[in-house]
């Protein structure tokens, strides 16, 4: 298949597993534990299976609406239901990508807040993330792409292994009885599990970056699996360590079981934790800020550079506005709804609907 | 706009060379200087003239080549009819008849004579009669690339004895050296060497042209083409890498990447370079791979300490004093205890103490350098701790640090390390932890921006290349790497072919 973009914009496909990776691997899984237990206690670990199997699901359907336009979303939206209407779904794509930044950035921002500096005011904080921001996202995708590499690989190596020191006060028998919920139970855990995946969407839009695209599936399915298994572990981990009603307490069980890591030059790393915790941070954030800027470039022809400067403001602005955790949550608990609905019911009738229109005007794009 | 620009200065150019085509008025213009000789070789006024610089010419070459000929066998005088004949009299190889004033102009400011059959002739011979080796430097030990094993030759400011250098070790006709002439004023040959057959054809042609596009008066070393031609002039990272030991070098060409040689510049750049070719020293491959691997890894792992040291130590001891074990807390608090300042006051004062001393050791003669060192190192570290301005700890870190930043093999990027501290430093002290992970991922974004010669900077991890990692952080065995680096993009891949001899199997005593 030939690319529309120049050669050297182009990613290989081997990166899809980075960028997939880093766009679910956020700032949920500091915390997704409580949200899934709420329904299905320690049976969550099903849930957290169940909809890994779900995003495998639509991410093949995902690949399968952009084979057919080797081309990004915008440009499916726009064959689908024509100018106006495609627009004005285009429209809410932007805002899609760019909210979901916003908040996993300002959930960050308060995260640095509780553990490491509570007196730092939000703008100070803000601002130089930004200005980091901007310097990854004008670099263009390529760049953004090393950020995912880099972001991927020093975290992993750094961070991960500290989640197993907590299994010194491990106690087994947490797990025990599996199977303990209804399936109701476990379907709804799973819901908010989806939550934690939001992200991999971004895929509808550096789709057309990749090198030799139709080759690139089995990295983002690798990409969804590995960042799976490393939910299934950390959350095993977790309700190993945690009792249930400990873990209801705890904002982010994470965090609170690397505590536990202890050196002989280190006391207390959870210092280490969260500062290293950005480089996963900012990729995440990028991407979407990426993604969201270009729809806009595409959408109503704006320079990205000019884009990109008013949306960090906008960001600016906002996580600023956002004072207390309430608000966030609120904002956190209606975009979830809303990815849902998108994910779950809105990619499938896309995918149907771009077959059906692809078979009747005969293949024509 | 600059084109425009370049244009008229080309025409300006043409039109003053029009107007004084003749060789009359070269010599009017170079008979200003006292050091310009010019007289007739006979008896005969007007006849048979010979100008030159006598500061540029070898004068015993003069003396015998030429005016041995003319004036002790006045017969030889029949059989120049024409300045054409010059070339079977005159024993010397490099003779040009033009009558090209612009040409003559040029030779001449080379060490070439020019001889004339009458007075304002103008066919005009020239003989080459330059003395290129005087005042130059005889000696060309490495001084400072140096390393305990292996050859100790360096280039010399000599650049016909540098190309000898380098094809006296790449034996083969491949080695084409390609000539440019940079510099309004100072006109210096610049040579592009890259190997044919292996190089990329991309690589040289962007050399060339960068090369050929730059416009300047004097061209002191490589190390400023090398400012000019890179890829991005905003970072404090060699993007090229300049070198002065021929080993070196010979191993740039081998691997497919293209060197520049400048007359009077004992510095070879070669490119496109990665960021981790600077922590690679040629003694790594004089060693066995095992230690080669181990001394590259301490040398890496020393620059990140260098680079982190001070500025862990500032966020530790100002914001996230909690992570200090029990144990060490006590000396630590001990040793700050006396200490007025915050610790980022501190920090900076030592800093550029080291700073101050090294610059200082530097300009210094040799022998008064090493008296320095002490001085500053000992006195000074001593006192500032007994006059409780810094705390012991620190003047450890402070010193390790800089004693870390020379383990690089390249002087470039040690001075790149010097500088990246003080940025950390004060995100440091700003953010503590979390500062520092700014300036990582500051870093990490600002390496991943660069590009050598349109190679990527990073290359081999970001973009991942595994089969040119056995090369890099590790030095693996030569059985491993026969392969030339994959980015490079060469037009051969193999360098030679490893012994494919089967590994034993056999059972031990048998």
């Amino acid at each position: 298949m030939k690319s529309l973009l120049d050669e050297r914009h182009l990613v290989s496909s081997f990166y899809v597993f980075f960028l997939i990776y880093t766009n679910i691997i956020g700032i949920g899984i500091m915390s997704f534990q409580r949200d899934i237990t709420k329904d299905a206690g320690y049976d969550a670990w099903i849930s957290i299976i169940l909809s890994s199997i779900s995003i495998h699901i639509l991410v093949w359907m995902i690949y399968r609406i952009l084979g057919i336009a080797n081309n990004d979303i915008i440009h499916v939206h726009k064959f689908c239901f024509g100018k106006w209407i495609g627009a004005l779904f285009n429209i809410f794509v932007i805002f899609y990508f760019l909210i979901l930044a916003l908040i996993v950035f300002r959930v960050y921002i308060e995260v640095v807040q509780v553990w490491l500096f509570p007196l730092m005011k939000t703008w100070q904080i803000s601002l130089i993330l930004l200005v980091l921001i901007y310097y990854i996202v004008s670099g263009g995708f390529r760049v953004i792409t090393g950020m995912c590499f880099w972001g991927t690989i020093l975290p992993l190596i750094i961070l991960f292994p500290l989640n197993f020191f907590s299994l010194e006060f491990a106690d087994f028998h947490n797990l025990l009885p599996v199977f303990n919920h209804s399936l109701k139970e476990i379907v709804s855990s799973s819901k908010a599990m989806l939550f934690q995946y939001v992200g991999f969407e971004t895929l509808f839009m550096f789709y057309p970056f990749i090198k030799n695209p139709d080759r690139s599936q089995k990295w983002a399915h690798f990409g969804l699996l590995f960042s799976s298994l490393l939910y299934l572990i950390i959350a095993l981990i977790t309700f190993v360590f945690f009792s249930e009603g400990q873990l209801n307490h705890t904002i982010w069980p994470t965090l609170a079981q690397m505590k536990i890591a202890k050196f002989n030059l280190v006391e207390r790393v959870e210092f280490i934790v969260v500062s290293i915790w950005l480089l996963l941070i900012l990729p995440n954030v990028s991407v979407k800020i990426w993604a969201g800027c270009r729809a806009i470039k595409k959408v109503i022809n704006v320079k990205q550079r000019i884009s990109l400067v008013i949306v960090l403001v906008l960001f600016f602005i906002i996580s600023n506005v956002l004072k207390e955790r309430i608000q966030i949550e609120r904002l956190n608990e209606m975009y979830s709804n809303i990815a849902f609905y998108f994910v779950y019911l809105y990619i499938p009738f896309l995918f149907l609907y771009i077959h059906i229109k692809h078979k009747i005007t005969k293949g024509g794009f | 706009m600059f084109k425009k620009r370049r244009m008229r200065n080309n025409k300006d150019k043409q039109a003053v060379t029009e107007n004084s085509q003749d060789i009359g008025k070269l010599f009017a213009k170079v008979k200003k200087s006292s050091d310009f000789k010019q007289f007739p070789l006979t008896d005969e006024a007007g006849h048979l003239i010979i100008s030159y610089y006598n500061t540029l010419v070898d004068q015993q070459q003069l003396q015998l080549k030429i005016l041995m000929v003319f004036r002790e066998t006045p017969y030889e005088l029949d059989r120049l009819e024409k300045i054409d004949d010059i070339k079977k009299i005159i024993a010397i190889e490099d003779i040009v008849i033009t009558d090209n004033r612009k040409e003559a102009e040029s030779k001449l400011l080379k060490g070439y004579a020019i001889l004339q059959m009458k007075e304002n002739d103008q066919r005009v011979a020239l003989i080459h009669l330059s003395n290129d080796k005087a005042g130059l430097r005889e000696q060309n030990n490495v001084e400072n690339e140096f390393s305990v094993v292996g050859p100790q030759i360096g280039f010399l400011e000599n650049i016909d004895v540098n190309i000898h250098l380098l094809r006296q070790q790449i034996n083969t006709t491949d080695l084409i050296t390609k000539e440019v002439n940079i510099g309004s004023t100072s006109n210096t040959r610049v040579i592009i060497a890259h190997i044919d057959g292996i190089t990329s054809e991309q690589h040289v042609n962007t050399m060339t042209q960068r090369l050929q596009n730059i416009d300047f008066d004097v061209i002191f070393d490589t190390s400023q083409l090398h400012q000019f031609i890179e890829d991005n002039s905003l970072t404090p990272f060699p993007l090229l890498l300049p070198t002065e030991r021929v080993d070196r070098a010979v191993q740039a060409l081998i691997n497919g990447q293209v060197a520049v040689l400048s007359s009077g510049s004992p510095y070879v750049v070669t490119g496109p370079s990665t960021i981790i070719d600077y922590f690679i020293s040629p003694e790594d491959y004089f060693l066995p791979w095992i230690l080669g691997s181990f001394f590259r890894f301490i040398r890496v792992c020393s620059v990140l300490f260098s680079i982190f040291g001070t500025s862990i130590y500032i966020a530790v001891i100002t914001y996230h004093y909690e992570m200090i074990p029990n144990d060490l807390f006590g000396s630590l608090s001990i040793s700050r205890y006396n200490v007025p300042f915050p610790p980022v006051l501190e920090v900076i004062f030592l800093e550029l103490t080291i700073e101050l001393l090294r610059e200082a050791g530097v300009r210094l003669p040799t022998k008064v350098g090493q008296t320095l060192g002490i001085v500053g190192g000992i006195v000074i570290g001593q006192a500032s701790v007994e006059a409780s301005l810094t705390s012991n700890v620190l003047l450890i870190i402070v010193a390790l640090s800089a004693l870390a930043s020379f383990t690089t093999p390249i002087y470039k990027m040690s001075n790149t390390i010097r500088f990246l501290r003080f940025p950390l430093i004060l995100f440091a002290s700003i953010w503590g932890g979390l500062g520092i992970v700014i300036g990582i991922a500051f870093l990490i974004i600002h390496l991943t921006r660069l590009e050598s010669l349109g190679t990527p900077y990073t290359v081999p991890f970001y973009p991942f290349r595994p089969e040119d990692l056995k090369d890099s952080l590790i030095r693996s065995s030569y059985s491993k790497t026969s392969k030339r680096p994959n980015y490079l993009r060469p037009k051969s891949i193999w360098r030679y072919h490893p012994h494919n001899h089967k590994k034993k199997k056999s059972d031990f005593d048998e």
